[in-house]
């Protein structure tokens, strides 16, 4: 049943897409940003107060904008490779790098104003060089193994965003929200990114 | 152009590294976590302080709020076996046990310097943990005495010992609740090293079983062909939407 489902969906997504009203215009955009992850959820002090602004990561931006009536369909990709992680990531870990796909309805106000939202796909993948440590334990020191594995976690995140265009120039502001039917494991993080803009 | 000369300069700040991070429990092999997606602790409430419920609570959530993570930390009912029956491994395999111990300097261990331990870390042939003790210092008169101590150390306290037994070792990284000093920390969260580290041991992937659509539990998926379909409606979504806004046969 389910991949009867599949196979429909499937079908009426491409007929769909193929008969849509012919695209106005389409573009595409690349730039950089900031992610600031788990606002308020995670420390950066040996005190343990909680951060407002999140950990924050810095991210490489790549967008396409394709019209469709009067709104876009405007995936996203960024992707924050291991070696800028250790910038501004409290775990200054080099092995740390997370990559967001988004597929989000983009609708315009006049020439400089959009707002989105739509669903993320969050990639955290996280690879550690093995090997062991040796650390204060209690009074004396112990021996602690390095994670030597790759591991990938993969969640899900709905994003609320909206950008300001000057020029060639657009500036977005993205919320995302994971875990969001989940009131524990709920958090937010937001992307601020600035891209140029090919028409 | 000014800014060109800088130019490695602020490359090579961005591409510093450094690998101070999480470590894993134990030293004679990498452990994996344990292998279930819900690990109930056991409390023996003798000796502990009144307030040990609601420590609890908030030490086992500040692991909980991990999103991408898959393990969650309940406690269950509670039991009277002792800390030494504990310690020699009776408390049964797949039950981490909590104790307040009032006689801890009889454990071998400084009372007014260990407020706690997790200890008696059991692995299985898989290299799975499945065993776990949890030491709390109730000692009268001990200064690290939880008792004694500012609540939201014991909770960080609690907190850590918990991130032991979930199989993390000490972390180099001061901000991490798994670093090994935590006289300093007046509040129980999570460093993103310790996500990090947690995360290593329990990935959650909601592109496979773990809670479909943004998470309402960690039910197993039914696996096979089907079991991405939610995902697919999903971000097949906004085309969807727009397509009907656009209705054209």
């Amino acid at each position: 049943m389910q991949r009867l489902v599949l196979t429909i969906l499937a079908f009426w997504t491409l007929y769909g897409t193929e008969t849509l009203k012919a695209a106005e215009t389409r573009s595409y955009e690349v730039g950089a940003g900031l992610t600031s992850y788990q606002l308020s959820r995670l420390t950066e002090r040996a005190s343990g107060q909680r951060s407002r602004a999140g950990t924050s990561f810095y991210h490489l931006h790549l967008q396409y904008h394709q019209a469709l009536g009067d709104v876009y369909l405007s995936p996203w990709l960024r992707f924050m490779p291991p070696a800028l992680s250790s910038v501004e990531s409290t775990s200054k870990s080099s092995h740390t790098s997370l990559m967001s796909l988004g597929l989000p309805v983009l609708k315009t106000f006049g020439q400089s104003w959009d707002i989105s939202t739509g669903p993320v796909l969050l990639r955290y993948v996280i690879k550690g060089e093995g090997g062991l440590e040796t650390l204060n334990n209690g009074e004396s020191t112990s021996v602690f193994f390095k994670p030597g594995e790759e591991r990938v976690a993969q969640s899900l995140a709905w994003q609320l965003g909206t950008a300001l265009r000057w020029g060639p120039v657009r500036s977005a502001l993205d919320l995302l929200v994971q875990a969001p039917r989940n009131s524990v494991k709920r958090s937010y993080s937001v992307m601020f990114t600035m891209a140029w803009a090919q028409f | 152009m000014r800014w060109v000369p800088n130019l490695p300069l602020a490359l090579g700040l961005l591409l510093s590294t450094q690998v101070d991070a999480f470590t894993l429990f134990g030293n004679k092999a990498e452990l994996k976590g344990w292998d279930t997606k819900e690990l109930t602790f056991h409390l023996n409430p003798e000796y502990c302080p009144d307030t040990i419920d609601s420590l609890l609570a908030e030490a086992m959530q500040v692991w909980n709020e991990v999103p991408t993570a898959n393990l969650k930390v309940v406690r269950g009912e509670d039991v009277d076996t002792s800390v030494e029956e504990a310690l020699q491994g009776q408390a049964g395999a797949g039950t981490p046990t909590i104790h307040c111990v009032n006689n801890i300097s009889g454990l071998g261990t400084n009372a007014d310097v260990i407020p706690g331990y997790a200890t008696a870390v059991g692995v299985d042939a898989q290299r799975h943990i499945n065993y776990g003790v949890l030491v709390l210092n109730v000692q009268p008169g001990a200064r690290a005495n939880i008792e004694a101590l500012d609540q939201g150390l014991v909770i960080g306290v609690i907190a850590h010992e918990i991130g032991h037994v979930l199989g993390l070792g000490h972390s180099s990284d001061q901000s991490a609740l798994m670093y090994y000093d935590g006289t300093k920390r007046e509040q129980a969260s999570l460093a993103q090293d310790d996500a990090d580290g947690f995360t290593y041991l329990y990935p959650r992937d909601e592109l496979k079983a773990d809670a479909p659509l943004g998470g309402c539990g960690v039910i197993p998926g039914r696996g096979g062909p089907g079991s991405s379909w939610p995902l697919y409606i999903l971000f097949a979504l906004p085309v969807l939407l727009v397509r009907a806004r656009n209705w054209r046969f």
